[in-house]
């Protein structure tokens, strides 16, 4: 049966197209004639010929899906604007005098969640940030901000404590030669609560203040690694072999100085300026004294504005941690290649040493504009190296190298979303944040 | 969009007509296909299935012949191998006839906004034989027009300043009707908007005329109501219905509420509205030194508002809409008009249908409504950089052209497109490309626009001549006479490019004239018409023919708008036609896509043009 349709098909194809073309392209002078001299509306035009319908069918059937997938995003975005669900949302979300806003947020660590922004809570500039995320392995965090406190004239308070659950964190070993198979895992069960007193010296110059109480809970992770790393890994690294700091309970106390300098235009979504962030940290554990510590960190970004709306970014940061007297230094606190906001490209926690050097590059360019700058494509280049002392040990072949491309979209609150793709020697690597 | 490349269309049909006339006449293209399947599947088969064989063998002749059809029809249909008199397209009935008063259609803006960019974008991509035509250069044309490549005035559009041209006073009126709202009594508001960042109002004269306000932001004095004005009542002398608008000057203690009047205020919260509502709303409006507020105020359009229309397709209810309006011509050339006036809000919103009852007959009006944001202005100030130049949304150019192509490369649009003058925005004319100016979101009508129907619409921008163009501005009330000269200039400039650019896509002959007893047959040149070129710089090309035999080789010639022709002697053929295929260059330029003109007689009457096609 199917065999003759497929034979009689080309017929009727033929005929149709013979006979559909000569009486579409015969009629129209007749018809006319007609529709002029009686009163009934004349038949609507046809939008194409016969042929047209014909040829375009493998079209059409190609389409199909695509077409009913806009239909029902058509239907969906009729039903939200009649059902007024965005302003519903958006009433929801954000406060009738605009200083409250709930916002989503996803950060890699500790998953989805929500957080809770309320300005002019406790002055003009204050901000009160709190919320919550949770993400896969029951790892969660939950932070509580308060930002910009007036205390007297220049003198302002920062508040902020993190409870976080870290529960697939990795470690590869230290130094710059640690092997990407060799991993072991562990739990991190922390808690961060700083005070920061800051004093406006200049404009846009701040001498900070600051003393933390630093809680952690070290324990077994699951030891396997769930994400695309392929089959299971060697666990060179046991747990009781990790290092120091692999033990529960530290309560660690810490007091630093530094000083802040933002010279950013505008500060939200900067095209130009300085930053540039200096501080000087010391870290005792509190009862047993095993741990005690030093940490000086050197962060400075630069920005030039290019040409319309192109902005290139220099970025150099610098840790250098060292032991007080005899005491170790919790493994967990050395200084990172990895981890966001380093060398891209690379899983976190991959390269861990006391001290850290590394540059950024980053070029910034518009993508759509409808009437300001709201996505924007970025291009970067990281260069990193860990070392026992970055002064006596840097060596030219033990840098890493990473670079790649993202999406970064504003708002007038600035950064909402990152979309970042990293690649190194070792493997492709996606970060995704959201607020 | 298509465009015509004549050329290489020629190159192509010419090439494909001498392969058909030489070695693909049908019977001989069947005779092959019959032979070659015979070749292959006689080696396969055994002599035993003839049956088989046969059936294989017919089927496959079929599927050939299908392929063959199905790829060469298009280039046949353009063909005519024996010749045939010209015979003028059928006429589109007239679209003014009373029928009952249909549905009022909601059209969603946003729905409409996301089936243009993407459902109808994608659906188009996928049409194969948009493809077809484009590789034949044979796209298809507007169907609404007569055998002078003219669309008749319908319910859509109406020759107004191409037919008579205006006079000054004319134009300046424009729609108007009344001296505009009656400042001397209160306006009572009996609707409001007062959500968003511009506010309006439905209000009530003393006359009793009803109008839309819309108030200057604060911030943003005259340039928003001033470019509504003045786009205004171009759209209309252009031939476009739009409504009554008026620019006009109140005092806020004027305007009262009528009671019972609802608001939506920021809570969503519908309520009755209140002085304090009111005066909020106040708050946000540009005040003048003298205390008065200027408005835009549109008059409300006469009969029965009945939903939005669309470029594509045809409405259902309203047996007078026969013409898909995608092949609308006055739809597709509106692109040239909305790139002159750098009018690119083109959204669902903005085009209004109204069921009207006029000389006795009720039909349904078209209209295009809000033209604030054109000109380089909006209602908060000069145009965003990148309107007219990039679509609102398009993710294939967001996440893929742009990421590779801004780079390095700084569009035209964010390097040289300064704010032109305060009251005027961000309107120049020394980066405007008429092929690529671009509309918030695509519209059907605009990609399916042909050259013919830009050289259409390029003739009604001609058609405004400096005076009217400059009488138009000193409708935008601007207080700084300045501004008046510096936005006709662009204007004009405008003007000119759009000609220059449409003209030379196709052969700009009109109103060709033939008279038989001196043998001449004349035309306008509309690019000497319109100041674009001169007549010594003009040239033309043409060869004749007689019923489809040439009898005159090409010529050429200069510095002259009449051809001799002499009439042919009777021929024994019902209708004695006279073919002229004309071509026009300019300086030392090459000469432009041909275009025909058809005379005839029919042996007992006189020989007239009957005819013209591009």
């Amino acid at each position: 049966m199917l065999k003759n349709l497929s034979q009689i098909l080309p017929i009727l194809t033929t005929f149709v197209l013979l006979f559909g073309q000569v009486s579409s392209f015969g009629n129209s002078e007749s018809d006319s004639t007609t529709k002029n001299d009686t009163l009934a509306f004349p038949e609507k035009l046809p939008a194409k010929d016969t042929w047209e319908h014909i040829i375009s069918a493998p079209g059409y059937a190609l389409n199909f899906p695509f077409w009913v997938t806009h239909k029902l995003i058509e239907k969906s975005i009729y039903f939200v604007d009649e059902k007024k669900i965005v302003p519903k949302i958006r009433r929801i979300l954000v406060s009738q005098d605009g200083t409250r806003v709930i916002m989503p947020t996803f950060i890699e660590r500790v998953g989805a969640g929500v957080r809770v922004r309320k300005t002019e809570y406790l002055g003009n500039k204050s901000t009160i940030l709190t919320g919550g995320n949770y993400g896969s392995d029951h790892r969660h965090g939950l932070h509580l901000h308060l930002l910009e406190v007036p205390l007297y004239q220049k003198l302002h308070l920062n508040f902020t404590s993190d409870y976080e659950n870290l529960v697939e964190e990795r470690y590869y070993g230290t130094g710059s030669q640690t092997k990407s198979a060799d991993i072991s895992n562990y739990r991190n069960a922390q808690i961060i609560s700083k005070a920061e007193l800051c004093f406006g010296l200049l404009k846009k110059l701040t001498l900070n203040l600051s003393g933390s109480y630093n809680y952690h809970n070290v324990t077994e992770g699951k030891n396997e690694v769930d994400d695309d790393d392929g089959p299971p890994t060697n666990i060179k690294y046991p747990f009781q072999t990790i290092g120091k700091g692999f033990e529960p309970h530290i309560n660690i106390a810490s007091l630093s100085v530094g000083a802040t300098l933002n010279r950013l235009k505008p500060e939200g979504h900067p095209i130009k300026g300085t930053a540039a962030d200096v501080s000087y940290a010391l870290f005792q554990e509190m009862g047993h004294g095993n741990y005690g510590f030093s940490k000086t960190t050197l962060d400075l970004k630069q920005y030039f504005h290019l040409f319309y709306d192109r902005t290139v970014m220099f970025r150099l940061n610098s840790n250098v941690i060292r032991p007080l007297r005899n005491e170790n230094i919790p493994f967990f606190y050395l200084s990172e290649i990895g981890e966001t906001g380093t060398v891209r490209g690379y899983k976190r926690g991959r390269f861990r040493d006391r001290d850290r050097l590394m540059g950024t590059i980053e070029y910034r360019y518009p993508i759509w504009s409808p009437s300001w700058r709201v996505i924007e494509m970025v291009v970067f280049s990281d260069i990193g190296q860990v070392a026992h002392n970055i002064f006596t040990d840097l060596e030219a072949e033990n840098f890493f190298f990473g670079y790649g491309f993202g999406l970064r979209m504003y708002t007038e609150l600035g950064r909402v979303l990152n979309f970042e793709v990293g690649f190194s020697d070792e493997r492709i690597r996606v970060y995704f944040a959201l607020n | 969009m298509m465009t015509d490349n004549w050329k290489y269309q020629k190159l192509i049909t010419m090439s494909i007509g001498y392969i058909l006339k030489r070695h693909f006449s049908p019977m001989y293209v069947i005779a092959r296909l019959d032979r070659a399947i015979q070749r292959i599947v006689v080696r396969k088969i055994d002599e035993k299935s003839r049956l088989l064989l046969w059936i294989t063998r017919s089927s496959r002749v079929m599927t050939s012949l299908s392929i063959f059809f199905i790829i060469m029809i298009p280039c046949l249909c353009s063909f005519s191998f024996s010749w045939e008199p010209y015979t003028p397209p059928a006429p589109i009935p007239n679209d003014r006839r009373t029928f009952p008063e249909p549905q009022s259609v909601k059209v969603n803006v946003w729905q409409n906004a996301y089936s243009r960019q993407m459902t109808q974008t994608t659906t188009r991509a996928f049409d194969f034989s948009r493809w077809v035509r484009a590789i034949g250069g044979n796209p298809r044309q507007a169907l609404n027009v007569n055998a002078y490549d003219e669309v008749d005035s319908s319910s859509w559009f109406e020759h107004r300043n191409t037919a008579q041209p205006f006079s000054q006073e004319d134009i300046r009126r424009g729609p108007r009707t009344i001296d505009g709202p009656d400042t001397s009594g209160n306006w009572v508001i009996f609707k409001v908007k007062s959500e968003g960042m511009a506010p309006g109002f439905w209000i009530k004269d003393a006359q009793g005329n009803r109008f839309i306000i819309k108030p200057e932001i604060k911030g943003y004095p005259e340039v928003g109501t001033s470019a509504e004005n003045i786009t205004t009542l171009l759209f209309y002398a252009a031939g476009y219905h739009t409504p009554e608008n008026y620019l006009s000057q109140v005092r806020l203690n004027r305007i009262k509420i009528k009671s019972g009047v609802k608001l939506i205020d920021e809570r969503d919260v519908k309520r009755l509205m209140t002085q304090k509502d009111l005066e909020a709303i106040f708050d946000r409006v540009h005040v003048r030194e003298d205390g008065t507020v200027r408005v835009t105020a549109s008059r409300f359009i006469k009969g029965k508002p009945v939903g939005s229309f669309s470029f594509s397709g045809t409405r259902k209810d309203d047996p007078n809409d026969i013409v898909p309006h995608q092949h609308r011509r006055e739809l597709r050339g509106l692109y040239v008009i909305c790139s002159w006036l750098n009018h690119h809000d083109l959204n669902s919103g903005n085009f209004f249908e109204s069921y009207i009852t006029k000389n006795g007959q009720s039909y349904i009006g078209h209209y295009f409504l809000d033209f604030s944001s054109s000109l380089g202005a909006s209602l908060f100030g000069a145009q965003p950089l990148v309107r007219g130049y990039v679509p609102l949304i398009n993710p294939l150019y967001t996440f893929i052209v742009n990421p590779i192509k801004n780079w390095f490369h700084v569009p035209r649009w964010e390097s040289n497109n300064p704010i032109t003058y305060p009251a005027v925005g961000r309107f120049n004319n020394h980066i405007f490309k008429p092929d690529k100016f671009k509309i918030n979101y695509p519209l059907a009508a605009f990609s399916l626009m042909t050259d013919r129907d830009a050289y259409w619409a390029a003739k009604l921008v001609m058609s405004f001549t400096d005076t009217q163009i400059q009488a138009v501005v000193k409708e935008g009330c601007y207080t700084d006479p300045k501004t008046d000269s510096i936005l006709a200039n662009i204007l004009i400039e405008r003007r000119d490019i759009i000609g220059r650019f449409w003209y030379n896509r196709v052969c700009p002959l009109e109103r060709f004239r033939y008279d038989e007893k001196q043998s001449k047959l004349c035309f306008t040149d509309m690019g000497i018409k319109g100041n674009l070129y001169t007549k010594s710089e003009s040239k033309y090309q043409y060869k004749t023919k007689h019923n489809g035999k040439e009898v005159a080789k090409s010529m050429t010639f200069s510095d002259n708008s009449c051809l001799d022709i002499p009439p042919p002697k009777p021929s024994k053929e019902d209708i004695n036609e006279i073919e002229v295929v004309i071509q026009t260059a300019r300086s030392k330029g090459n000469f432009s896509k041909p275009m025909n003109v058809f005379i005839q007689s029919d042996n007992s009457q006189a020989f007239r043009v009957v005819g013209i096609t591009r």
